[in-house]
């Protein structure tokens, strides 16, 4: 058989496996990878493995899965895994966040603000004592499990160049792999960006880590401002969550992540 | 045939993290760094907080000091000094009657006028407070090093946290890793002048690494100790018996 017909038989069985078509790089793929010649000639860009249970969707070997009925992996048991710790601990720290939040839901810009002095803005909620003392506890305790998850999720995605084939924008090379440029775009700026910026404005807030590396408060310009930037982060979060729920519900998405198939 | 023996690995690794454990937690307690509120779910996270701040902290880290032109407009105070007759009796009369009290795993046990205090070397500070609500100031602190009243009195080696006692219900202790940190001090005077009453008169501790919750107002009883299982709850402070965190470097 030549080369393109195999190419061309994988991409019949993507779209059949998922009528959503979420996955695939036009409306029409079929039609659109005629029209680029380099799809049918480019081999795959890393080695290919054959076992469609434990080889991921951005893994070129997708293309080459013969059995029409074989599932597809979307995303490899620690993608899914350190996704559901993260998402565990990410609601522990928006829920926590807001506990601790409410205790002084004014903000301010320098090194120093209170009440009696002038703030950047005023939530329109009243103080509300009493549930920071469970909030701190849990903001931490969430803020281990998130970052410890992290950085497994992050070793891992360098070392399997996850990152880069899953995640990284580009045009014709992949046609198959699971997302649009601008889902891409977005996962790296929440991965590499949103982050590790809460890390460190929250770690600016804390008078110890501060007299080790005064500069993690400084390059923010005081610590109010740092407490300012962190609760604006953690607005985008929820932003990002927002949106990621909605679109994994409107695009029934949710069992990939589970069980790591595209369609059971 | 696969099975049986991926099985005896993950139990043989089961056992081999859980033993593995448990000597790091023997170690780390040795070590100090464990606090006294380590258990339950939340003690986890403290524990780590904690343990990881002081490998971090361990070459007595200074908190930043600024200079007199940051110093804020408005000091505010959580909560009433203590409705207490003796110390409202001491206040009354300019605190004169006063007297520190130190005691525990020390050579001399000792009680300080405010005058002792005073004649002690002095050392002002102008450091960042947070309050753990989120609001904040800068302020300057003149008082006693912390370290200096323990080397008067002769601590023992042997000690391993200070407890401090207020006229109120907000008793706290520190580890020694903050009890001879050279900013930790015991303030009579703030902001050029004495220690006004609503920010802890006549004694108070600057703690300038952590929130100022642990910044113990109005105090009447410092004790060196080796253990806290026996104050309190145990928990080294009032703040984890009403919800809060012993250690406040966050």
């Amino acid at each position: 058989m030549e080369n393109g017909n195999l190419h061309r038989a994988g991409v019949t069985q993507l779209v059949e496996c998922d009528l959503a078509k979420v996955d695939v790089a036009g409306s029409n793929p079929v039609s659109r990878s005629k029209k680029n010649p380099a799809f049918h000639t480019t081999p795959a860009p890393f080695p290919v493995r054959y076992n469609p249970r434990t080889v991921m969707a951005e893994s070129a070997s997708v293309q080459r899965t013969s059995a029409p009925d074989s599932a597809t992996i979307a995303h490899s048991s620690l993608v899914r895994v350190t996704h559901w710790i993260a998402a565990l601990s990410i609601l522990g720290l928006l829920v926590s966040g807001g506990a601790i939040l409410v205790a002084h839901p004014r903000f301010y810009w320098g090194e120093t603000g209170s009440v009696g002095t002038p703030s950047l803005f005023d939530l329109p909620i009243p103080f509300l004592f009493g549930h920071s003392g469970w909030g701190r506890y849990l903001h931490f305790l969430s803020a281990w499990v998130c970052v410890l998850t992290g950085v497994v999720y992050a070793l891992y995605g360098f070392r399997t160049k996850h990152f880069r084939r899953a995640l990284l924008p580009r045009r014709a090379a992949a046609p198959f792999t699971t997302y649009n440029p601008v889902q891409r775009l977005t996962y790296l700026v929440v991965i590499f960006i949103l982050f590790p910026g809460i890390i460190i404005t929250g770690l600016a807030m804390s008078p110890a880590i501060v007299s080790v590396l005064p500069e993690i408060v400084t390059v923010f310009g005081g610590q109010q401002s740092a407490r300012t930037l962190h609760f604006f982060l953690a607005d985008l979060v929820l932003l990002f969550l927002l949106v990621h729920v909605s679109m994994v519900v409107v695009n029934h998405r949710f069992r990939s992540m589970i069980t790591g198939e595209r369609r059971a | 045939m696969s099975e049986r023996p991926a099985r005896r690995k993950l139990v043989l690794g089961g056992l081999a993290i859980a033993g593995a454990s448990g000597l790091g937690v023997r170690l780390a307690s040795r070590s100090g760094l464990i606090p006294p509120d380590y258990g339950g779910l939340f003690g986890i996270g403290e524990t780590l907080t904690y343990g990881t701040q002081r490998i971090l902290t361990a070459r007595h880290s200074l908190a930043r000091e600024f200079d007199r032109s940051q110093i804020s407009k408005a000091f505010p105070v959580n909560g009433p000094p203590p409705q207490n007759e003796l110390y409202e009796r001491y206040a009354a009369r300019a605190f004169g009657q006063w007297r520190l009290s130190v005691d525990g795993l020390v050579a001399r046990a000792t009680t300080f006028s405010l005058a002792d205090l005073k004649s002690l070397p002095r050392r002002s500070q102008i450091t960042h407070q947070a309050c753990e609500e989120g609001w904040s100031f800068i302020a300057e602190w003149t008082g006693v090093l912390l370290a200096d009243v323990l080397k008067l009195v002769g601590a023992s080696p042997r000690a391993r946290y200070v407890a401090f006692f207020p006229y109120d219900n907000n008793w706290d202790s520190l580890d020694m890793a903050d009890a001879w940190h050279p900013q930790t001090l015991l303030a009579y005077g703030m902001n050029g002048q004495d220690l006004p009453q609503p920010h802890g008169a006549p004694l108070r501790l600057r703690v300038p690494r952590q929130l100022g919750y642990k910044s113990v107002k109005y105090l009447a009883r410092i004790t060196v100790t080796d253990t806290l299982k026996h104050i309190g709850k145990g928990f080294g402070s009032i703040s984890p018996e009403i919800g809060y965190s012993w250690y406040a470097g966050i």
